[in-house]
Formats: C-alpha cells, sequence, structure tokens
C-alpha cells in the first residue's frame, strides 16, 4: 500500500508530539487545574528605522533556573560591528516593550517597557585640538560601564506595568537610569566585553513589586537568529538550491533579556494553574517627528545638531512580533506596516491575514517547483488547521476537538501542549498571534534537546516559546510543508545553528561581535594541509577551511615537472570546514612530487578562494 | 596515454574518498531486472513508462553524497515532469513540453494515478533535498517504494506478501 507511508507518517508526528509531551512531564504537567521568528527589516517602515525594527523574540523557561522565565527582545538589525562612528545606540525617543498576556484576551496583561537615555560626552572632550569634540566613541580602553573613557553611553528605565480590569495602564518604575552595555566597538576600545556584559546583568537588585526577584540585561549582542536569507531571492535561488549560508553571521543586535520568576509572569501568581502565557515584542514611536525648518551649529558643547529633530505627540506602536517568519514570509507585501502596528487581539479579525495563515504561500511554490503536495490537498490539511494551532490558537485536546478558539485549528494534533486554553483563568481565549509558552514544562536535558523543538520530539522548544537555539526556519519549512499531516519531507535552510557559543547562564545571549573583527566576507579564506607517504602512497587532507560553504569542493593539484598544475580530484568539505576523507594517492617511492590544495572562488568576492603552499616532498 | 595516470589517481582517490557508504536495503525490484517498456500495459502505464524506467534507473546513480550528481537529478526532473504532465495539475515552470503520450488523458485506474502520484512525490523529495544540500541516501528508499508501487498498480509484479488483497 503505497499510501500508508504517509498515513503512518502522520500518526508518526502525532505519536512524537504525545510521546514528548508525556515525557516531558506527563499528564500533570500541561493540564490546569491538575498537579500541578523572526523579522529583520521586514516591512516598509521600520526598514527605514532599524533603531526600533524588532528582529526576534524569545521565550524560555530558565535551563539554571526552572522556576523563572526568561523573555528576550532584539532590536537593530545587520548591526555591522564596525559602524561607528554612532554605532548602534537605542533611540531615546521610543519604548520598547515586552508584552505577556497571561489571561487569553490576546492583550497585555503585563508589559515590561524600556526607555533610553543618552549621557555623551563628544563634544566636550578635547585630544589637544584647537577646538573642542571628538569623533571617537571613546578616549582610551573602556574597563567599566561608567568608565570616563566612554565618551558615548546610555541608561535605561524599566517600567512594569499592569492593568486595570478597565484597561487603564499602572506603571511601576522597576529600575532607573541603569547603564545600558554598549556596542562593541572593537578590542582597543573594550578589552573585555565579557566583563561588562557581567557588570550590565542587573540581578536581585530589585526586591519588592511587580519586579521582584527578576534580572534584566541591555547591551548589545550576537545576533543568535540564523538562517539563509536568500529565502527572499526567488525561494532560495528559485529552486531552494541556495541554502546553508547563515547570512546573519557576523553581525549583532540590541538585545533586551529579562528573567522573572515564573509565578510572577502567570495569571493570579499561579503558574501551576495558569501556565500558558503569550508573548511579544512592541516598539512605540512619537507620532510627530518635527525637524527644524533652520540650521545652526550647536549652541554649547553639550548640545548634537542632531537634537534639530524634536518628537512630540503621544505614543504609537510601529514594530511588533511574536512568532517569527510571520510577518517576514506570512503576511503579504501590503500589510506589513498594518500588521506592524495591530494588536494580536486584532489578528482573527483581518481575514486577509487568517486566510494566509490558513493557506500559506510557501507550498504552492514547492508544489509547483517539486511537484511536492500542497498539505491543503492532504486529509485533515484544508485550513491547514496544523499552522493555525501553530500560530494563532497554541495546541490542545480543546484545539484539536474544535471547541474553542472557534474551531480554528480543529484537527490540529490532539495533545495539551502551550493553549491559553489550558489555564485555569482562561477557558474561552482570543486567538491571537504571539509565542506561547507553557512554563510548566521543564527544559530539555541535553538528550532530550532537539533544535528541531516540538517536531523534534523536545517540548520544551519551539512552538513552546522559543529558545535560543530552536531552529526555527526548519521547523516552519518542515510544518509549513505538511510535517504534522503526514508529509515528512525534512526540508531546511542548511543552517542549522548559530555562530556565536551562547551564554550557560543569564543573559544567555551570545557576546557581540567585535568592531575589530572583519565580517565574514572580508575575512581571506585559509586552510591547512597535510601531506605524509608512506609504501609509496600519499595521504593528504585539508581541513580547517575558515569559510566552509555548501557546495564547497577543496581540489588537490600537482604541479607538474613543466610548472602546470594539473587538477588531481576534488573533495567535498563539510560545515566543519574539513575534507571528508583522506585522500590516498599512489606515487611510488623515492619520487619527489608537488601538490596543494586549493578552495575555488564560490562567490563573487575575492576573499572566498584560497590555496594552500605548494609542498614537495620525496615520497617514502 | 598521457592522462591514464591521473584519471586513475583521481579514481583511486574519490573511490578512497567514498569507501565509507551504506549498503543500503534492496528491495525486490532491485534484485530482479527491470521491465522494458513494452511491458507495461497500454494506457497509462505505457504512457509513462520510459519515466518510471529513467527514474528506476536514476535512483541507483545518487550516490551517497549530500549532492548527487546533477546529470542524474536533471534526468529524475525530466521524468517527473512526465508523470506530473500525466497526472495533470500544477506543472513545474519551464517543463519541456510532454510528449504527446503523457499529456492528461482518460482518467487512468485510481490505483495507477495514486502510485504514479507517490512515485513523482518521491522525486520531488530527492530533488528538493539535494537542492538543499540535505539528500539522504534514505530516500532512495522512497524512490524504490514508489517504483514498486507503480510495477504493482501495473500489474506487472506481484503483490508483497503482507498486503491485503482487495
Amino acid at each position: 500500500m503505497i499510501g500508508s507511508p504517509r498515513s503512518l507518517a502522520r500518526r508518526r508526528a502525532v505519536a512524537v508530539l504525545t510521546v514528548a509531551a508525556t515525557v516531558a512531564g506527563g499528564s500533570a504537567l500541561l493540564g490546569p487545574g491538575t498537579s500541578s521568528a523572526s523579522s529583520h527589516r521586514e516591512a516598509p517602515y521600520v526598514s527605514t528605522d532599524p533603531a526600533i525594527d524588532n528582529t526576534d523574540v524569545y521565550a524560555f523557561v530558565s535551563p539554571d533556573k526552572p522556576d523563572t522565565t526568561t523573555l528576550i527582545a532584539n532590536w537593530a538589525p545587520f548591526s555591522e560591528p564596525g559602524g561607528g562612528p554612532t554605532f548602534f545606540p537605542w533611540a531615546t525617543d521610543a519604548q520598547y516593550d515586552i508584552n505577556v498576556d497571561n489571561s487569553g484576551t490576546a492583550k497585555p496583561s503585563i508589559t515590561y517597557r524600556w526607555t533610553f537615555k543618552d549621557v555623551d560626552k563628544r563634544g566636550t572632550t578635547q585630544n589637544g585640538d584647537k577646538a573642542g569634540g571628538t569623533f571617537l566613541y571613546a578616549k582610551g580602553p573602556v574597563k567599566t560601564l561608567t568608565d570616563p573613557n566612554l565618551l558615548f553611553r546610555q541608561t535605561y528605565t524599566l517600567e512594569t506595568i499592569t492593568y486595570a480590569a478597565d484597561g487603564t495602564p499602572v506603571p511601576v518604575t522597576t529600575l532607573k537610569d541603569i547603564p545600558v552595555v554598549p556596542s562593541h566597538v572593537g578590542r582597543a576600545t573594550i578589552p573585555n566585553y565579557g566583563a561588562l556584559r557581567q557588570a550590565g546583568v542587573m540581578a536581585g537588585t530589585v526586591g519588592s513589586g511587580p519586579a521582584a526577584g527578576l534580572a534584566s540585561y541591555v547591551g548589545q549582542a550576537a545576533d543568535p537568529f540564523f538562517l539563509d536569507l536568500r529565502v527572499f531571492d526567488l525561494l532560495y535561488g528559485a529552486n531552494l538550491s541556495e541554502t546553508g549560508f547563515n547570512t546573519l553571521k557576523g553581525f549583532n543586535v540590541n538585545t533586551i533579556s529579562l528573567q522573572v520568576p515564573s509565578a510572577l509572569l502567570a495569571a493570579g501568581g499561579d503558574a501551576k494553574a495558569n501556565p500558558v502565557i503569550g508573548v511579544w515584542s512592541t516598539t512605540n514611536r512619537n507620532t510627530v517627528r518635527t525637524l527644524a525648518a533652520t540650521n545652526s551649529a550647536p549652541a554649547t558643547s553639550t548640545t548634537r545638531s542632531s537634537d534639530a529633530v524634536t518628537s512630540t505627540g503621544d505614543f504609537a506602536q510601529v514594530s511588533r512580533l511574536g512568532n517569527p517568519l510571520v510577518n517576514e514570509v506570512v503576511v503579504p507585501a501590503n500589510l506589513k506596516d498594518y500588521f506592524n502596528r495591530s494588536t494580536p487581539s486584532q489578528d482573527a479579525k483581518v481575514q486577509a491575514v487568517v486566510d494566509k495563515v490558513q493557506d500559506p504561500e510557501l507550498p504552492y511554490l514547492v508544489q509547483a517547483i517539486y511537484g511536492i503536495k500542497n498539505p491543503n490537498t492532504l486529509a485533515g490539511g484544508k485550513n491547514r488547521p496544523d499552522i493555525a494551532a501553530a500560530f494563532v490558537t497554541g495546541i490542545s485536546k480543546k484545539v484539536s476537538a474544535g471547541t474553542t478558539f472557534g474551531g480554528l485549528g480543529k484537527g490540529s494534533p490532539n495533545v495539551d501542549l502551550n493553549s491559553l486554553d489550558l489555564n485555569a483563568v482562561s477557558p474561552n481565549p482570543t486567538p491571537a498571534e504571539y509565542l506561547r509558552l507553557n512554563m510548566s514544562v521543564p527544559p530539555a536535558s541535553a538528550a532530550k534537546y532537539s533544535r528541531l523543538g516540538v517536531i523534534g520530539g523536545d517540548v520544551a522548544g519551539f512552538p513552546n516559546g522559543r529558545r535560543l537555539g530552536d531552529d526555527v526556519v526548519d521547523i516552519a519549512l518542515q510544518v509549513m510543508e505538511g510535517v504534522l499531516l503526514g508529509q515528512p519531507t525534512g526540508l531546511g535552510d542548511g543552517v542549522n545553528a548559530g555562530d556565536q557559543p551562547l551564554l550557560g547562564a543569564f543573559p544567555y545571549i551570545g557576546d557581540p561581535y567585535s568592531g575589530s573583527q572583519p565580517h565574514v566576507g572580508q575575512q581571506p579564506l585559509t586552510l591547512q594541509q597535510s601531506f605524509t607517504s608512506k609504501g609509496g602512497y600519499l595521504y593528504t587532507r585539508v581541513t580547517n577551511v575558515n569559510r566552509p560553504q555548501p557546495r564547497v569542493f577543496a581540489e588537490l593539484y600537482r604541479i607538474n615537472a613543466d610548472g602546470s598544475r594539473q587538477r588531481v580530484l576534488r573533495a567535498p568539505i563539510n560545515e566543519a570546514g574539513t575534507g571528508t576523507g583522506t585522500a590516498v594517492i599512489p606515487i611510488g617511492s623515492g619520487k619527489t612530487v608537488t601538490y596543494f590544495w586549493a578552495i575555488p572562488a564560490l562567490f563573487e568576492d575575492a576573499n572566498s578562494t584560497g590555496t594552500g603552499t605548494p609542498t614537495t616532498f620525496t615520497v617514502r | 596515454m598521457p592522462y591514464a595516470r591521473p584519471a586513475l589517481v583521481a579514481l583511486t582517490a574519490a573511490l578512497l574518498l567514498t569507501s565509507c557508504s551504506s549498503s543500503g536495503s534492496r528491495s525486490v525490484s532491485q534484485s530482479e531486472p527491470a521491465p522494458a517498456a513494452s511491458d507495461f500495459a497500454p494506457g497509462a502505464c505505457r504512457d509513462v513508462a520510459q519515466a518510471v524506467l529513467a527514474i528506476h534507473q536514476g535512483s541507483s546513480q545518487l550516490g551517497t553524497g549530500p549532492t548527487p550528481p546533477a546529470a542524474v537529478l536533471d534526468r529524475l526532473t525530466t521524468a517527473q515532469d512526465v508523470l506530473r504532465a500525466k497526472l495533470g495539475g500544477v506543472q513545474r515552470p519551464g517543463a519541456a513540453t510532454p510528449p504527446a503520450a503523457a499529456t492528461p488523458g482518460p482518467s487512468a485506474d485510481p490505483g495507477v494515478t495514486k502510485a504514479l502520484e507517490n512515485l513523482s512525490e518521491a522525486v520531488g523529495l530527492v530533488r528538493i533535498r539535494s537542492a538543499g544540500n540535505m539528500y539522504s541516501v534514505d530516500l532512495v528508499k522512497d524512490l524504490t517504494r514508489g517504483y514498486d508501487g507503480v510495477l504493482v498498480a501495473c500489474g506487472l509484479a506481484p503483490i508483497p506478501v503482507g498486503t491485503p488483497s482487495p
């Protein structure tokens, strides 16, 4: 029966989900009342205003403090580490928010809000020249966050906002005028970023109020998101062949990390009865920005020419992000700015967005190119309840049965995982697009961890919240192509992890790339080659290729007596930059030969080619 | 024969570089000679026979690396185009005009249609995974299973033991 593998696969997918959920905590884990993406420059407006362009949101149970939950939101995409002299300040006329819905209304129950101030001494610094003022960010090595050498720095204030029954915000100042860890200008300016990062972690400093016990970090970080952005080159080069290159490697973001006792995030302070939260970030800007009609030099050394811009008026939301990739590849271009200004509570009312969730574009493209069925034609695939559950309802037995969310997600996996209908306070929540985290699911052990999260059998990962290492692109590709409907494709973009190491403790996100470090495309390609011989055979391999890319082959050349070079073989290079195997070449004892390895140019830049030193030796 | 030695060296080295390939499992279809196109029953089966046989042949030439030979993938793509043309529905952009015999005709036996769909999808998976540098030799099993299914649907192979009788 040819058809049976599909139904078997579907049963397998659901079984994986079921078993994984059970293993991770059993029935007590998920039920109330028991014992117990991404968007870089994704829309027209934010692409002109990177300081307020949020890139990703993460929410996960803290692996080393499982009674707490960590929320991370990033802004300022594609921050090139060497992007001086202004580098990447937070906007001082914006509000940066992380929102939490714990009551199923699709509106914030709690908002954590960060606002920023500049401390700018560049105009008053004199380096012996005639006039005051410097173009430099610092006048010497910066060793502390308040080091006088740091001429431009920022501070932040964190407010924790709860809402009265009528929706009136009730703000409480939680942290005030805390130093922001600056952009990693370079090793000369910041010799030890780790020390500054440690100093920037505010933990245990807040002892009362709605933020008691939290930890906060604001600074720069290596962008933890990883993907091949050539998805936008007509879908990975028109045929999914342009994959395997982490486009974000080498770029930084501005990050806010917040660690909160889970009980503070849960409705009623009860993370057992109400373990599921919705999380999304937003940025707000003043509705009026005025550029002075006339120009004049700064009046004093403490003012700046940019002070000619003033921002006034109410704040309006200009950017929004919950699940990765939604506004990037699901929402059509004409709705992207709208989506960024909308609220989760409005999502179900915008039919064009609902339609895109229930009938996404990608499977049509894949079907046309590769003849792989659009999952909406599979049994149970109509209106894609699997995608609806992942993005707008969460996963639960009630969602699967169609008894909540107006039937959205009916037929999705029959498992209690992360729908807000699992909360005692919200038996009938509002559908909304945001991350959903069941805080009662413990962090995965190393043995259970899967970069594919739930579809990889690891229910502590995406779409149950999102961890820094979750491979949301591969997950999204596979889900969109129907893995939960019994159509496993194993699709992915060939990028399985970020490049900068993550930290084992708060703030978890990896340190930023330094401005001293040439960007990936600017680094010359280097390789190491080894040659040994025995019994008349040459044994040779290539290792440590510093820019391994898919489809890159190392080529072994022999230099002939007349000086001509002759390619002898090609060897694939793996992700670690090592040739896959040792070539063994019969030559004959006593013969003297010259060989070298080379990597042919893959891209247009000259740095993507490299050649080993021709090595002459007599074969033993 | 000045180039014979480098060629031999390259071949030797290449063999050594790929000497860790897995043997994989063998299906009935792999152990028996493939039928001729003329063995396929007239109609839908005969119309796509050449394409089905080309896929079967190609499945043994995909190799074990992450990126199968482009020429083999091209042949699989062309053969899949024929199946897709016979099945109707969405066609590959840029696909060559299929031979007249492979254009949609009177609907085939549902069992044949299903078998062709599965074989076409198996080819699609090989292509998409290869394009993404994620080809796995396990995918050959799907191709073989799809090919076996077509043979069964077209009455060219015994029904495997354990398959429920209609």
